[in-house]
Order: C-alpha cells, then structure tokens, then sequence
C-alpha cells in the first residue's frame, strides 16, 4: 500500500533525517518501524501522512507515486487513519468525543457528517473500540489514557481507511491498559484488512505485532525481515544490541545492572554511548558547542556518515572498512536483508 | 549517634502513611522499609500513590497535601521537623533522581557549578574545591571528559547525560537515601540499560538505600533488592524480589509479570495477555478490595470486605518467605476458593522454571 523508494530527507539546516531509506508496507499487510529517539522512524510516519515531502526518491501509495497537489493529498489521506503516541496531546480538550471521532468526516465531506445518522455512527465506532454507552457531548479530559487512545481509534477508523498508522500508540500508557490498546488495534487491523504501520521504540511489543520488522538507525533501514527472524536471530551488531539493551525477565537473570556490560572503553552497556550522545559526544579536543544534543545527532547522521555504517562508532565488531564504505543491502532467502559486512 | 549506629538504621523507614490531597485519599496506611545499600523498588500505574509515597518521603509535596503517619530517614524521624530545619538537614539525608532531568536542573547554570553548589553550601567547601568535587563527582557517575562537560548548560546535553548529572548530583554528599522517581522512563532502551548499569555500579561502592519508583518490571529485575507493588494508593504486596517473580501472591502483581511475560515470548500475531479494565480514577474509594472488579479470582468477599496485608503462606510449594505480605483474600498460589480460570493458568505457568 505503501511504498519507500530510496527516500532521503533532508531538514533545513542540512540535517539528514532519512538517508536512502527503502521500505514497503503490503496490502492488508503490517510493516513495524522500530528505533530509538533520532532513528528517522517519526520522519517516515510524516511523510507517510504526507505531512513532509521527501527531498528525494519516491513514495507511493497503492502503487502510484504520492500526489503532489493538496487536493489529491487530501483525497489520499482519506485512506489512511493514524493513531500518535500521546492521547492527552492530540484530542482536541474544547471538543466533544462526538464531534473529535466524526471530525475525518467533516474533513474529507463523507457523510454522517451530522445529525442522529451521525450520531448512530459515533455510537457505532465508540462500541467498537470498547466504549459502548459513552456520551457523545462528554471531553476527553473524562477519559482516563486508555480511553482517550481508544477515542483516537475511533477516530482513525470512522472514514473507513484503508491504512493506519499507529506512531507509538502505547508508549505514554500503563502497562496494564497498553496490551488492550495493542489487541484493539489488532483486532480492527484484522476485522477491516488493513495494512498496518506500527512505529515503536519497544523491540519486545514489534516482534509480536507485525508480520515484517524494519529496524533504524541514523535515519537508515539497518536490518529488515519476518518479525520471528529480527526477533529470534539479528544479524545486524545494533538489532542485537536493542535486544540486550532490554530489562531481563527475571532477577537471577539480570544483565545489565549487575555486571557491567562492556564492549568499546568507556562504555557501560552493550551499546556504547546513547544514541543522542554518541561516543562522539565529546570531542577529544571539543569545543563545547559541538556536545548540544541536536549537534551530537547531526554529527552521525552528517554528511560523514553516508560513506560508512551509521552504526561504525558504536558497533562492537566495526572495522576499518565499516568507517570507509556504506554497507549495501544484503538479502537472504529466507526474507530479511541487512545492511552490515560483518553480520552476526 | 555514632557513625556505626547511624549505618545499622534503615535507610528510610516509613510507618503508617497517609497522604491525602484535599478529599481524595492518595496513599493509604504505608509500611516500607528500604534497608542501607539496598535498593526498593516501588512498583504502580499512574494515580497508584507511588509518587506521592516517595515525595512524602523526600518531604517534597505541596503544602496543600496533608500527610500522617511517620517517616524516619536514617534513624532520624524526619516527620517531626519544621520545614526550615528539614530543609538544614535534606541534603545531608537525601538525594533525589527526577525522572525530567530537564526541568529540574537550572536551565541557565552550568551543570559542574550546579553540582559544585552542593558541596558549598553542605560540606563547606571553597568555590575552587567545590570546582574540583563537582568534576570527580561527574566522573563518578561515568561521564567522559567530566572536566568539559561541567562548563555546559543542561540543554547541551543528550537526555542520558543529564540523568546522569542528576545521579551526580544525589549521590554527592553520599546521603543515606536516594529517591529517584522513573528517572529511565523518558529514555532511549539502549541509555536505560547505560544508566541501570551505572546504578549497580554504583550501589556497589556506596551504602546507600534507593527507593526506585518504576512502572516497569524489567527494571525491577534488574535493580531491586525488595519490590513493593501498589494499586490504587495502597501498598498490595511487597516481599524480596525473586519470591515476588518466582510467586506473585497478588494477582495484580501476577499480571503486571505476566503482561510483560507474554510480551517477550509469546507467539507473533497472537494476541497479547491483558489485565481487564483499567484502575480506579483517583478519589473513587470502592467498598472492597479495588483490585475485584478487574480480578477474575475475586468473589463477594472480595467486594465488601477490603484485605489487609497478611504474611503469604503457601499450602503448595515452597514456604513464605520472609516479610513476603500481601492484601488479597485469594492469593495466588492458594488453592482454597480459588477461581478455576486463573489457577489452571497458575499451574501452566508454575511448571516453567
């Protein structure tokens, strides 16, 4: 349904966002984005939404390239329903739930726009998410987290979409309500053939939600494959590394707090250096300007970075090589391809 | 007191804790112990009360909460003092990690300077020793070129190194207590895993006691001692943590560690275990436990008569452990007046290892 061909997107200020980025979500399929804070992973959802344009390559929708005017953006974006990451920030609190879950109809003109038709289809959406019964003139500011996010899944889905989106749908919930969120979500992906989009920093919730995963780093597609393969067996150094950045299960078998993990000097964990620090976070001879947060991002994600892996100055096993040339795509029978020239 | 007594006391005792806001009940009768160089995890959802149990603690509420009951830190009982001679003695008893780094550092001070000010005004240090402490106190929390990164500004600094400044900055004046309220849950997964692995470094050297407030049972097994889990401003069950992962008594807390559970292994596609329902708002005071109407063991009992925190003692398996309590007149684990669902699904989980 959606398509990334070579997408790279360029910010002002020369910050490279998304670098060479290819991806495809299939027809009643699910494609799931994972990566950390300045990974590109938000950068794909709004060009996905046609929110940004690509500096270049193409994207497509249903096999056509996206639209350039607003009218024809307008008319595809009736196809797409998203769900974001905070509920609190992206319901309207003057607007009543009847009016917040029917505005996609007033938006692209559908009809049930208004009036007791209106209603009943309100109703409709509300008893599908779980929220049979609720009134229609209540604020979100009655809903507890959970009930907002199923507010804005209604939402998503009372123009009958054929894509959603779901950036980060569950990260700003409890735990005991993020599960029922997630098997919603599911559910209606199942019940309507959607394709599903599904952006996420949680390595552990992708593997089990989606059929492919997409991992990124530095604004570029590290690793992608079956969600089983990704999730059981990585063959890139940073999926691996995302896997054992992640609490264990269970006391006896602690990690990372009881012994320190060490891989490059310095370093505490699997993964040297956090990802917006970078171990190029300060300069040996630094000038402080050169350690700001956004500096230290566009640092590694600079023009530098496009002749070597974006992951080289963390990666436990990089070599000379991985600093001098870009890793190309290498795929494998059964389905996933990385981009690394020492796979594990 | 002598030094030596002052070690044997638990870091922070807190006994019988009430915290109310105006007519809403947000903590109710909290016991917690958090012994010296132990770290206790404070385990809960939004609107649980385990905040307000740790700012309570750190005497760090508004004035418009009223709170009751006592708090000892150190020994010291700390309910006792006025506020402008806590406030004398806060430093020299604890430290505390916020989980927004960003706002609760001074956006226009250098960080070494904010942390130097600690070491003036507590251990009566020179601006130029302070200077010098400020950086060894950077470089003890891990951080390179410690001596650079003190004459930067907090918006300078990646999410990870300005949690890492606010660790430096609790852990300064070796305060018996460290109250660090979620301070990974904004983070990246990989600055996380730097960060809990800087805590057990650091708990290591240092004797301190942490109470670690979390939502987040991967942090639990990875950092605590003993775990106490809330549920709606109560403390439902806390014991050692290996016997709350190994024998949850509190179905609550056993579906908190089975959501998370299922998560990591179960089968893609399908769908993922869920707790029914959601919490209770906060000021609503059901009658009963406030766990039954999302508890599939719970029966009328369970709606009238609200449990107290009792020893777990098990008829199968092995025995309690000891300080093991929970509030539940089904615990898991105990056949009697089981509900058959949940104890089927008890059994398949007790044959993992």
């Amino acid at each position: 349904m959606i398509g990334f061909e070579g997408v790279s997107k360029h910010y002002r200020g020369g910050r490279l966002a998304l670098d060479d980025v290819t991806l495809s979500l299939p027809a009643g399929g699910s494609l799931g984005l994972v990566g950390e804070s300045g990974s590109g992973k938000t950068t794909c959802v709004r060009l996905a939404l046609g929110l940004a344009r690509p500096t270049s390559g193409r994207l497509t929708f249903d096999g056509a390239t996206y639209p350039a005017s607003r009218r024809g953006l307008r008319g595809m974006r009736r196809q797409i329903g998203f769900v974001l990451q905070d509920p609190y920030d992206s319901l309207d609190p003057r607007m009543t739930i009847r009016d917040i879950i029917s505005e996609p109809l007033r938006i692209h003109g559908l009809p049930g726009r208004s009036g007791a038709k209106g209603d009943a289809l309100v109703s409709e959406q509300l008893a599908a998410v779980g929220l049979a019964g609720a009134d229609l003139r209540s604020y979100p500011s009655r809903y507890s987290g959970g009930g907002r996010q199923r507010i804005a899944i209604a939402r998503a889905l009372i123009s009958a979409p054929s894509v959603l989106i779901c950036d980060e749908p569950t990260s700003s919930l409890d735990v005991s309500v993020q599960s029922q969120i997630v098997n919603l979500l599911l559910d209606a992906g199942r019940q309507r053939d959607l394709s599903m989009l599904f952006v996420t920093h949680d390595l552990d919730l992708i593997g089990r939600v989606v059929d492919t995963v997409a991992v990124m780093y530095g604004g570029r597609v590290v690793e992608t494959g079956p969600a089983e393969l990704i999730r059981r067996s990585p063959r890139h150094h940073y999926t691996k590394a995302l896997h054992d950045a992640v609490p264990s299960d269970h006391p006896r078998h602690r990690r990372l707090a009881a012994t320190a993990v060490s891989v490059g000097a310095g370093s505490v964990a699997g993964i040297a250096g956090d990802v917006e620090a970078g171990t190029a976070l300060v300069p040996e001879a630094g000038t402080p300007d050169q350690i700001g947060a956004d500096q230290s991002r566009r640092a590694w994600v600079g023009a530098g970075a496009r002749d070597s892996c974006v992951f080289a100055s963390r990666c436990p096993r990089a070599e000379p090589r991985c600093r001098q040339e870009r890793p190309p795509m290498t795929a494998e029978a059964d389905g996933r391809s990385y981009a690394c020239f020492y796979p594990i | 007191m002598t030094a030596e007594l002052a070690e044997r006391e638990p870091a922070l005792e807190v006994t019988d804790l009430n915290v109310r806001y105006g007519r809403m009940h947000a903590v109710r009768d909290a016991c917690l112990i958090v012994p010296a160089g132990r770290v206790v995890t404070l385990i809960g959802e939004t609107g649980s009360g385990k905040s307000s149990l740790a700012l309570a603690a750190a005497r760090l509420l508004p004035s418009s909460a009223t709170i009751t009951g006592r708090v000892a830190i150190a020994g010291r009982d700390t309910s006792g003092l006025g506020s402008g001679e806590f406030r004398r003695v806060r430093a020299s008893l604890l430290g505390c990690i916020a989980q927004d780094a960003m706002a609760a550092l001074n956006p226009v001070v250098p960080v070494g300077r904010q942390v130097g000010e600690l070491f003036t005004q507590h251990a009566g240090m020179s601006r130029q020793q302070a200077r010098e402490a400020a950086v060894a106190a950077l470089a003890q929390v891990e951080i390179r070129h410690p001596a650079a990164v003190a004459r930067l500004y907090p918006h300078q600094l990646s999410g990870g190194m300005r949690q890492r400044v606010m660790i430096a900055m609790a852990v300064a004046l070796s305060p018996p207590l460290i109250v660090a309220d979620e301070p990974t849950t904004a983070l990246d997964v990989s600055t996380q895993a730097e960060i809990l692995a800087l805590i057990g470094e650091l708990r290591g050297r240092m004797r301190s006691g942490f109470l670690w407030i979390t939502h987040d049972m991967g942090v639990v097994a990875e950092l605590a001692d003993w775990a106490a889990v809330m549920y709606a401003g109560r403390i439902v069950e806390q014991g050692p943590v290996e016997t709350i992962f190994d024998a949850p008594a509190h179905p609550y807390t056993e579906g908190l560690l089975r959501t998370r559970r299922d998560l990591r292994s179960g089968p893609v596609g399908a769908p993922l275990f869920q707790i029914p329902g959601s919490p209770p708002s906060p000021g609503e005071e059901p009658a009963g436990c406030a766990f039954a109407p999302r508890c599939s063991r719970a029966t009328q009992v369970c709606a009238e008569v609200d449990p107290g925190l009792e020893p777990v003692r098990r008829d199968v398996g092995e025995g309690g452990s000891f300080g093991h309590v929970a509030a539940c007149h089904h615990p898991v684990g105990r056949s009697a007046g089981a509900s058959s669902g949940l104890a089927q699904g008890r059994s398949v989980e007790g044959q993992r290892p």
